[in-house]
């Protein structure tokens, strides 16, 4: 099954570089608008392939066999990406625990 | 990665060429590979050239031996390679590794070893060094050559080099590929185990006495 991918979040200021935060979120349904200071997920800072690649090995049950048949690429090429995109994952989660300790200091 | 992950699904020609590990590993990378080495080393007994090493190409006057030593020397040089690779590959790389994606994208690595045994079949390549041998050494009778040897021996020996060049490219991707080792540190670990298995086929050979150009 592959999964379509959608526009992108944008993580970064475009101006200077810095990390955006979600402001306002609206209900398509009723209109209700809810606002305050939002962090941007993990996830959806990734670039929207990399979304689609987290996606399609969670659907594939984490088989990078699949994976590869569905990116018509081989074994070893789906798994120096996924490699690639545990780094990026681990370096964003680093990121942010120092950014979340700062803020605790500051707090304080 | 985005990018690379897009590039990667390309099946272009060049693409193929320069980098068919990206689409093709494991045990369909072998199966190739391996028929190409059995094909490479099958011409090469036609054209009596001996690859005595894992880039070795040589071309000899007169071989008495029967063809699946050609083949032999084909599965050694393709497994020492393979072989040093799978055992000391954790030094660089980035993650764990399957070892049938790194013996079977090595044997994908030589095909190019098909085109080389397939220029070896040019006359000129053994005709003009014997010349050239006997003009040194003072030996008689001096073998006739036609005037166009040296040109076709300086094209076929170019476009030989070349295609050594391609073939090592090609065995430094499949290890880069198979093994996610990729920047210097994997260029020179590439260069050292190349050396070392180089050694390793001289001596393999030397030991059992397939040194057939005594």
């Amino acid at each position: 099954m592959k999964i379509k991918k959608h526009s992108n979040l944008p993580a970064q200021c475009p101006s200077c570089g810095y990390e955006l935060s979600i402001d306002r979120l609206v209900c398509d349904s009723c209109s209700t608008v809810v606002q305050g200071n939002y962090s941007i997920p993990t996830f959806a800072r990734l670039s929207a392939d990399e979304q689609l690649l987290c996606i399609n090995f969670i659907t594939t049950g984490g088989s990078l066999k699949e994976l590869a048949k569905i990116y018509g690429i081989s074994y070893p090429t789906i798994r120096n990406h996924i490699d690639i995109l545990i780094e990026k994952l681990k370096t964003m989660e680093n990121g942010e625990h120092q950014h979340t300790a700062h803020g605790g200091e500051q707090n304080d | 990665m985005t990018d690379s992950l897009t590039r990667a699904k390309k099946k272009g020609i060049v693409n193929l060429l320069l980098n068919p590990f990206q689409v093709i590993a494991g045990f369909q990378a072998l199966l190739i590979g391996i028929a190409g080495i059995v094909i490479a080393s099958l011409i090469a007994f036609q054209a009596h050239c001996f690859f005595e090493g894992i880039i070795d190409a040589l071309i000899v006057p007169k071989v008495t031996e029967p063809w699946w030593i050609f083949t032999l020397q084909g599965l050694i040089n393709w497994l020492v390679l393979a072989a040093l690779i799978a055992v000391s590959g954790r030094l660089v790389a980035k993650s764990k590794y399957r070892l049938i994606d790194v013996f079977g994208t090595q044997a994908l690595a030589r095909l190019p070893y098909v085109l080389i045994a397939a220029l070896c079949l040019l006359p000129s390549l053994t005709r003009y060094p014997e010349y050239m041998q006997a003009v040194y050494a003072k030996t008689t009778p001096i073998p006739a050559v036609p005037a166009y040897d040296i040109y076709l021996f300086i094209i076929g020996i170019t476009i030989i080099l070349s295609v050594v060049v391609w073939a090592v490219m090609l065995m430094y991707r499949a290890f880069s590929i198979s093994c996610n080792a990729k920047g210097p540190k994997a260029v020179g670990y590439f260069i050292a185990i190349t050396i070392i298995g180089e050694i390793i086929t001289k001596l393999l050979y030397g030991f059992y006495d397939l040194n057939l150009h005594k």
